[in-house]
């Protein structure tokens, strides 16, 4: 069907870059292409492989009110095509995030999503106040869903009414653009997606990490301290871009697709699934250009099909059988 | 960084030891004088890139394996001992995370043809996966990673204490030391005679050597641990002496209540399952208290050598 084009208008087209911004409530982003909170700290160890500027957004490491220390080793396990994590949300708190943090992510130029989580309601309100108008923070990302704290976290995104509890408390708290994390360890994940977009979560992102063990046969004892953790990496793609297709079609707000994207086709596919934008969570690890080439790999997946606009593929999945 | 669990350890048993190479050293303000060590200071000192490399040998030696590989973009030109490499085995997702291995040599040459020579046990599919490599086929190394081991250029005499595989970064630090007259006593372990490697590398360095097996097959029979404890007991120890350790988890706990009674300051070079080795994941985590309160740190960013005294052996497993 090209033959039938000016050969300098196919060209043209062809050697345009995309259009490849994206925008999620008030935060807006050159490209869809984020970061994971918790699998970026954030942002200086990375900024010496690459300018952060590229970046659609950081979401930064899963923020408390008070500075936690996280689980005793061993958090972390190998497995196939994956990897299980028991942080526990080992951070600096928010006022040391806020001084000695947030400055350097102003400085690089990159918009910055703050992934907040309470042991209570009220702590996940008041971590939202304590962020409000802040500048260089583009949104909040309310994580109901940590799989690895034994208060809060996933306590609260498995169920409705825990869901419900938390994002109208967040939003009655703050203007902010809030995107809220869905846990992947639900029965239902489209009942608790709507609770979320109901109760005034601008977005949704999913999926957390899968909870898994892994178990040294030989010693008999779990490979990780916390026994449980939380899957990440290649091996949980699919059940992203399943929660991802499953959620889009349960709510019209804007998502971010993550769990294995180490490409840019990974990227496309959630993009195709719904996403608007998606995450680079445990890549980073593989490769410390790994978002950047996520970012590149994405523009030329548009570029060689065609496409000018990313929005042209969002939620774009071809389903049914193929036409002739 | 050790030898006993393949996946996730930096540094001893895999002789995997982690430090930045002067290049993160150079704005020496940022953290005061390499000799000098802080816990707290979580700066990052290293400029570590990823790079193919090609490799050039990689064969059984004793109990271990050696792998060479040559430096053609000078990444590791200025790293120092205990500073480490994460290597990615082979593209795709198997094994999906790298591996980090201790510097154990770098070969002297011009500064774009280093040859970085690597030790490591095979233990499970990483290391058997990497023993497969053939001279000629490349491998991805990020590196430098990780501090320097303390003291470097320090006037503190150094006993050097390894268990195994843990010798890998010991033999870096050995070479510096006695190229900067840094006066040494080397003690080696391990649970046998061919686990005891690179003997020739000491000898030539002509420093006092102390050997120790499991089974007295080479050296003394018994834990390295003993030689350092009769060694201190003596009175022979230089003033102002401190100890340089890689090893298994209960030798680090050893080398830590010896050096407690004998009043003598002893760095561990930490292996901890680790993915990144960049700082970002936060999974290679170190409970530690260094006066005011526990903490943890990153083996790969704050380590990997770590002061005995004050690392939390009781929120550790073992």
């Amino acid at each position: 069907m090209t033959m039938a084009r000016p050969k300098n208008t196919l060209k043209t087209a062809i050697s345009k870059a995309p259009q490849m911004a994206v925008s999620i409530g008030k935060l807006r982003m050159a490209n869809p292409v984020m970061v994971a909170s918790g699998c970026f700290g954030y942002g200086e160890e990375i900024s010496r492989f690459y300018p952060l500027s590229k970046l659609g957004a950081i979401m930064v490491k899963g923020t408390t009110l008070e500075p936690r220390p996280g689980n005793p080793p061993p958090r972390m396990a190998e497995t196939p095509a994956g990897m299980l994590n028991a942080i526990g949300l080992q951070n600096v708190g928010v006022d040391a995030f806020l001084k000695d943090k947030l400055p350097f992510l102003r400085k690089a130029g990159v918009p910055c999503v703050v992934n907040i989580n309470g042991k209570t309601v009220d702590e996940y309100a008041e971590l939202a106040r304590r962020l409000e108008g802040v500048p260089g923070i583009g949104a909040l990302e309310v994580n109901i869903s940590c799989p690895n704290v034994k208060e809060g976290g996933i306590e609260f995104g498995s169920t409705v009414e825990g869901a419900v509890r938390v994002v109208s408390a967040v939003r009655k708290a703050t203007a902010q653009t809030l995107i809220t994390k869905l846990s992947p360890n639900v029965t239902d994940v489209r009942s608790i997606a709507r609770a979320c977009v109901d109760s005034g979560s601008d977005a949704l992102s999913a999926i957390n990490t899968v909870v898994g063990m892994a178990i040294d046969a030989r010693t008999r004892r779990p490979m990780l301290r916390n026994v449980t953790g939380g899957l990440s990496g290649p091996a949980v793609k699919p059940i992203g871009l399943r929660v991802i297709y499953q959620v889009a079609q349960a709510v019209k707000v804007p998502l971010v697709g993550m769990g294995g994207v180490v490409t840019g086709e990974d990227a496309a596919e959630y993009l195709l699934a719904g996403a608007t934008a998606v995450a680079v969570g445990t890549a980073n690890y593989l490769e410390p250009q790994a978002a950047l080439k996520v970012v590149q790999g994405l523009e030329a997946y548009l570029k060689s099909q065609k496409v000018a606009d990313v929005h042209e593929i969002i939620g774009g999945l071809r389903v049914g059988p193929p036409k002739a | 960084m050790q030898a006993g669990r393949e996946v996730l350890i930096l540094g001893a048993g895999t002789g995997r030891g982690v430090s930045p190479g002067r290049a993160g050293l150079q704005p020496e303000a940022a953290h005061g004088s390499p000799s000098s060590y802080n816990i707290k200071d979580g700066s990052l000192t290293s400029t570590p890139r990823a790079f193919e490399a090609k490799i050039l040998d990689n064969r059984p030696l004793g109990s271990y394996w050696k792998l060479v590989f040559e430096d053609l973009e000078g990444a590791l030109a200025k790293a120092l001992p205990g500073q480490f490499v994460n290597l990615r085995l082979q593209p795709g997702y198997s094994p999906l995370l790298r591996r980090p291995f201790s510097i154990a040599r770098i070969l002297p040459g011009p500064r774009k043809s280093r040859k970085i020579e690597v030790l490591y046990a095979v233990l499970r599919g990483g290391t058997r996966l990497l023993s497969g490599k053939k001279s000629g086929e490349s491998i991805n190394v990020l590196g430098p990673l990780g501090r320097p081991f303390p003291h470097l250029e320090s006037s503190h005499p150094a006993l050097i204490v390894s268990g195994g595989i843990g010798v890998a970064p010991l033999i870096f630090l050995s070479e510096t030391l006695k190229a900067r007259k840094i006066p040494q006593a080397v003690f080696l372990g391990a649970r046998t005679g061919s686990d005891l490697v690179e003997l020739d590398v000491f000898k030539k360095l002509k420093v006092p050597l102390s050997l120790a097996t499991d089974d007295g097959s080479k050296g003394r029979k018994g834990f390295v641990t003993q030689l350092l404890d009769d060694y201190l007991a003596s009175g022979k120890a230089p003033k102002g002496a401190v100890i340089h350790a890689c090893g298994p988890r209960p030798m680090f706990k050893s080398v830590a209540t010896v050096a407690a009674k004998h009043g003598v300051k002893a760095y561990l070079s930490w292996e901890e399952h680790m993915a990144c080795g960049l700082g970002i994941c936060l999974t290679c985590a170190c409970p530690v208290d260094p006066g005011d309160g526990p903490r943890m740190v990153r083996t790969c960013v704050e380590g990997p050598a770590f002061e005995a005294s004050q690392i939390l052996w009781d929120r550790l497993e073992n």
